[in-house]
């Protein structure tokens, strides 16, 4: 036991991390423990408690981001809760505490040059170039070791963030770790850097996708992610000329096998239209071991979500941070067929009814992932106190559950593949942001599916520029004081997001510094969105079913163009 | 009874007044299990191994029987079909199948029972799904083990499509007559049905012409008799009334039967038909309960009120023009709590309303396609919160309902226990009980026609602080009881959980007599036990059956629902 003891002692001081006791004792702070300490539901999001009406009586429409008519097989379209206040007893209480906090002082405590000091140092990579989460996992301490087996279940970081020109990672000995990086717009509101943070998207397909014949192929992967991006944005996709006759595959249903640049989406089963994976991942569809379906991904996709601090470069540009904020890692482990995931949603709706009290049960655990319910783990790395990445507990990691599975605005769960680049962008849509040297200057405002434009309808309705209308740098320059969005602004932001969603230097140092506190405090379960002032927009406690006072908004969203 | 066993009791010549003790069974022992406490345990079925019968032991286990997507006889268990009975299929090309994700998220296998006829044994199962369907097949006995086994190229598919399809099957019960006797729950409200997501996907039954359905069409008790060739007799009990139908429980009259309504703000419902073992004909009651006391749960005396005659080709009639809600009611704004002048006052499911009965309709019709709200114009009880499982006990006469939780109507003007006027705002607030998340089983005394006249909580679950597993409810104890079974001949009342306040859901062996309560069966985490009756002697057997719903993948089905039998426990 004293042994034990010490072992845990040296650990803490050698990683950092915050756990010191054990995880049988379940009180607040031990990595495994599956105990609640602040938020049963803290599956339902911090913006979801907004005030959609204020003093003036403007109403104020955040809820179109995530609640809103969807697309088969997303059958949630869930729009009708842009209206009501649904909220049961237990979660009419906004437990998000630190959007009310004063965080002023302790803002100010920290200089200018020891956040951007702190934000650029790389808490991913050691000067080894070793990823040092990996290493830890593999030397897994008693304290991360949910299931006791010691080694560790989960994802282990394999990403080296070291892309060639179309957005292959690869490792220092220059092997593809089968990652790509792709460029995207970024998801309304909370994931503007203007609000908070800078993040990327890699996906990663199995190993099936990458190889011809058993071996590795660039071109079989790059169709392979292609045929995915058509049949998650169900719109043909434009690629580099290939031969069809390597795959004996039809990928523009010309009716020949020859050259083309183009995977063309038609698939109708009913119609018996089908469409096929490339290479190896071919043979496994046709034992019917993959699947494919308009929508969806196939079983064993991978998706690597870094979010990180706002670095300020030079005067009016900003960057990504070497220090991550967190490492957001999914895995499609099942696949589900549309009534399967029909028939979940029903019984959802249906158990929102029949028990209104009841929450979500979400099964897992910080080590393996948590289960979305339909066919997905989820699991996260998030900053400890010391500012290195350790796994996120149940309770932190429950937080991405709600949005990750049953809101109208997902595709198959996730948010931004569906708004991936297309060819027209730079490397053909697949780069990583740090390969973009203007980042997010000149590229065009995605237009929805519907001819308007996303961002600006996000405006026009929300009057604001993030979900707790707290931006006041975004707020002064899009909107006259009658809460209408300038057209002059807008004609800019038509031509160029980066008008929009990048911040100020200084307002990016602000919000760095405002999240740099919640890291200190360990208190990611009260809410991680940065703010110095205490939030005025947001309710601390809803009225069940209120109307919210708004008119849905509906839109056909995808393919952006 | 069942004919042969009908001959057993001859022959055994032992009984009681109501004649259910063939079974000669003087003391019955369960073997408790344990709270499942590793991650394994609690991602697997966990079952009693031991009974003990009239001081014998006996060995026993859980054997599943049947899951949902097994194929037989050019048939696929569970898989929904549309109005010419040709399987419906998605976008994506998929079988319809009712059953949930592969991370046990969904609905699925509800209720199996066990019929013995044509000196056979069958199985009838149906699906929860908003499309409900029905599947029948043979099952094999050993005579010497009490095994049983489907019999193979036996599997059908129970046709409802003469009567515009089946809808969200949810429990049943054997009817002394060995018919199945099913139900129709979560019917849509007429009056706001556009919205609802169930009554939007009838439209695949009707080949996704949502204007060929009609929400009256759904929310009633179907029953499915077996054919001399073996093939089902279905049909539907328009007579029966329209609501939430979790379960209907035939009394040993053969005539009367008692309706749970599964929702917030529900009735209480008795049936009497005109003839014995005949259901298509006959009187609907709504109980009118009166306190008599708040505590432990509750008791109460009850009386009954008429909603009058009806049969079902009278009602179906009706149906079949596609009625409206408009058809029947007016409705008018209230003004606080009361209602303009003509108006009646209610607060069932729907919540307050104002409604008047439309001018020159007919009564007997809204009498059963709008059975709770009739039954709240009538004065009924319209308080009840999500009623379950019924069962009888001919030993003591005792009729058994389950509560799912006793909060909103059933407390006064509260909601978990704070000030709350939503749920008895202008209706009668005949229950005013303390808050009990955990629920509770409700012992009816009935007379000598099987007329309940009291009620009172036999069984109550205890609320804890939540504990790291996330238990909100003693283990030790009930929590959120569904459905439950009489062991007859016997005094076990067997108690089905559907709760999120128990990590793993359970079944219990509640003893009448001894008072204790023991732990017979556990299932996976994120599953729900479903189907749960006992049947009492087939061929010298006893089983209890049970499906585990939406289990989770790390269960051995890999996430289909199953039907299986706990047993056989032989009791002659």
């Amino acid at each position: 036991m004293l042994q034990k003891v010490f072992f845990l002692i040296v650990i803490t001081i050698f990683l950092g991390c915050s756990g010191s006791e054990t995880k049988k004792q379940n009180t607040s702070g031990v990595l495994t423990s599956k105990e609640i300490i602040n938020n049963r539901a803290v599956y339902i999001t911090s913006q979801c408690y907004t005030k959609t009406k204020d003093d003036e009586g403007t109403v104020h429409n955040p809820c179109m981001n995530c609640h809103v008519n969807s697309k088969r097989p997303n059958y949630m379209d869930d729009w009708d809760l842009q209206e009501t206040l649904a909220f049961s007893e237990y979660t009419k209480v906004n437990r998000f505490t630190n959007l009310f906090k004063e965080r002023t002082d302790e803002v100010n405590a920290i200089s200018d040059e020891s956040i951007l000091n702190y934000v650029r140092k790389d808490n991913y990579f050691n000067n080894k170039k070793q990823i040092i989460l990996a290493k830890q996992l593999q030397n897994l301490p008693s304290t991360w070791d949910f299931n006791d087996n010691k080694k560790w279940d989960g994802y282990l970081p394999d990403c080296y963030f070291n892309f060639d020109t179309e957005g292959f990672d690869r490792d220092f000995k220059n092997t593809f770790t089968g990652w790509r990086a792709f460029g995207y717009y970024p998801f309304l509101g909370t994931f503007w850097p203007t609000n908070g943070s800078t993040d990327d998207v890699l996906i990663r397909l199995p190993k099936a996708f990458q190889t011809l014949d058993k071996k590795f192929d660039k071109t079989t992967y790059k169709v392979n992610l292609a045929i995915v991006e058509a049949m998650i944005k169900e719109t043909n996709i434009t690629i580099a000329e290939v031969n069809e006759s390597i795959w004996g595959v039809d990928l523009n249903r010309d009716g020949t096998l020859n050259n083309t640049r183009q995977i063309t989406y038609k698939w109708r089963p009913l119609n018996n239209e089908y469409m096929s994976y490339v290479g190896d991942a071919k043979k496994l569809y046709d034992k019917k071991e993959l699947h494919i379906a308009g929508g969806l991904y196939p079983e064993g996709t991978e998706f690597l979500h870094t979010v990180r601090y706002i670095d300020v470069q030079r005067a009016g540009t900003i960057n990504m941070s070497a220090r991550i904020k967190e490492l957001r890692y999914a895995k499609k482990y099942a696949w589900n067929t549309y009534p399967q995931i029909q028939n979940g949603m029903m019984a959802e709706i249906k158990e929102r009814h029949d028990f209104p009290e009841r929450l979500k049960r979400v099964l897992g655990n910080m080590e393996e992932g948590l289960d979305n319910g339909y066919g997905w783990k989820y699991q996260g790395f998030i900053e400890d106190k010391e500012g290195y990445l350790r796994p996120q507990t149940y309770e932190e990691t429950l937080y991405c559950i709600g949005c990750h599975s049953t809101i109208g605005a997902v595709v198959d769960s996730t948010f931004v593949f569906p708004r991936k680049f297309d060819h027209h962008q730079a490397q053909r849509g697949w780069s990583h942001w740090s390969q973009l040297k203007n980042g997010f200057k000149n590229i065009q405002e995605p237009i929805l599916a519907d001819g308007r434009y996303e961002y600006t309808l996000y405006l026009q309705n929300n009057h604001s520029g993030d979900e707790f209308r707290a931006n006041m740098e975004v707020m002064e320059k899009f909107f006259e004081s009658n809460g209408t969005v300038k057209s002059s602004e807008l004609e800019a932001l038509h031509h160029d997001i980066s008008h929009l969603i990048v911040p100020t230097s200084s307002r990016a140092i602000q919000l760095n510094k405002a999240y740099k506190v919640i890291v200190d405090e360990q208190s990611y379960i009260y809410g991680r969105d940065a703010h110095v002032k205490p939030t005025t927009n947001v309710h601390k406690e809803v009225e069940v079913d209120q109307k919210t006072g708004l008119e849905a908004v509906r839109m056909e969203r995808y393919p952006l163009r | 009874m069942f004919k042969n066993k009908l001959r057993s009791f001859i022959l055994l010549m032992v009984g009681t007044a109501f004649g259910y003790a063939q079974n000669n069974i003087t003391s019955l022992t369960f073997e408790a299990i344990a709270i499942p406490q590793s991650s394994s345990e609690k991602a697997t079925l966990q079952s009693t191994k031991k009974v003990n019968i009239n001081g014998k032991e006996q060995s026993i286990d859980f054997t599943p029987l049947m899951v949902t997507g097994h194929q037989d006889n050019n048939e696929t268990f569970g898989l929904l079909k549309d109005m010419h009975d040709k399987p419906i299929r998605f976008e994506d090309g998929s079988d319809y199948l009712c059953n949930g994700t592969n991370s046990g998220q969904g609905a699925g296998l509800d209720f199996s029972s066990m019929l013995q006829k044509n000196g056979k044994l069958y199985m009838v199962n149906q699906f929860e799904c908003a499309i409900g369907a029905m599947y029948l097949f043979e099952l094999e006995q050993n005579l010497s083990t009490g095994a049983l086994r489907p019999k193979k190229d036996t599997l059908q598919f129970v046709s409802q499509k003469s009567e515009f399809g089946g809808f969200v099957h949810c429990a049943g019960m054997v009817t002394p007559w060995n018919s199945h006797l099913g139900s129709e729950e979560y019917e849509a409200d007429a009056k706001t049905f556009v919205t609802n997501a169930y009554h939007k996907e009838t439209a695949k039954f009707f080949g996704g012409d949502i204007n060929k359905s009609n929400p009256y069409y759904y929310g009633w008790v179907p029953e499915v008799k077996i054919n001399t060739d073996g093939t089902p007799a279905y049909t539907k009990h328009y007579a029966m009334g329209r609501f939430s139908h979790e379960v209907s429980y035939v009394m040993p009259d053969n005539k009367t039967v008692y309706m749970s309504d599964d929702g917030t703000n529900v009735g209480l419902f008795r049936f009497v038909a005109d003839k014995a073992e005949d259901l298509s004909a006959g009187t609907l009651y709504v109980a009118k309960v009166k306190q008599i006391s708040a505590k432990d749960g509750g008791a109460f005396t009850l009386s009954w009120i008429d909603l009058g005659h009806a049969t079902d080709a009278e009602i179906r009639r009706a149906v079949a023009k596609k009625p409206k809600f408009s058809d029947f009611f007016e409705t008018a704004n209230a003004k606080e709590n009361t209602c303009p002048l003509g108006f009646s006052s209610i607060n069932t499911l729907y919540g307050h309303e104002c409604l008047k009965l439309k001018k020159g309709v007919d009564e007997k019709v809204v009498s059963r396609v709008e059975s709770r709200r009739y039954a709240g114009l009538k004065g009924g009880t319209t308080e009840f919160r999500k009623e379950e499982g019924i069962t009888y006990n001919p030993l003591s006469n005792k009729l058994y309902v389950s509560m799912s939780n006793i909060e909103n109507g059933m407390e006064d003007s509260k909601k978990l226990n704070q000030p709350n006027r939503y749920y008895d705002k202008g209706g009668n607030n005949d229950i005013k009980l303390p808050y009990n998340g955990c629920g509770a089983v409700y012992e009816l005394a009935l007379d000598r026609n099987y007329t309940a006249l009291s009620m009172k909580a036999l069984l109550t679950g205890t609320m804890i602080k939540k504990d790291a597993n996330g238990n909100t409810c003693d283990l030790n104890g009930i929590a959120n009881p569904d459905n439950i079974s009489i062991l007859k001949g016997s005094n076990i009342l067997s108690i089905a959980e559907d709760t999120t306040s128990h990590e793993n859901n359970m079944i219990w062996a509640y003893d009448l007599k001894s008072q204790k309560l023991t732990r017979l069966l556990t299932v996976p985490l994120q599953a729900e036990t479903t189907s749960l009756f006992w049947y009492e002697n087939i061929n010298g057997w006893a089983y209890m059956t049970a499906v585990t719903q939406h289990p989770s993948k790390e269960l051995a089905d890999k996430g289909q629902s199953s039907i299986g039998v706990l047993g056989p426990v032989k009791v002659k």
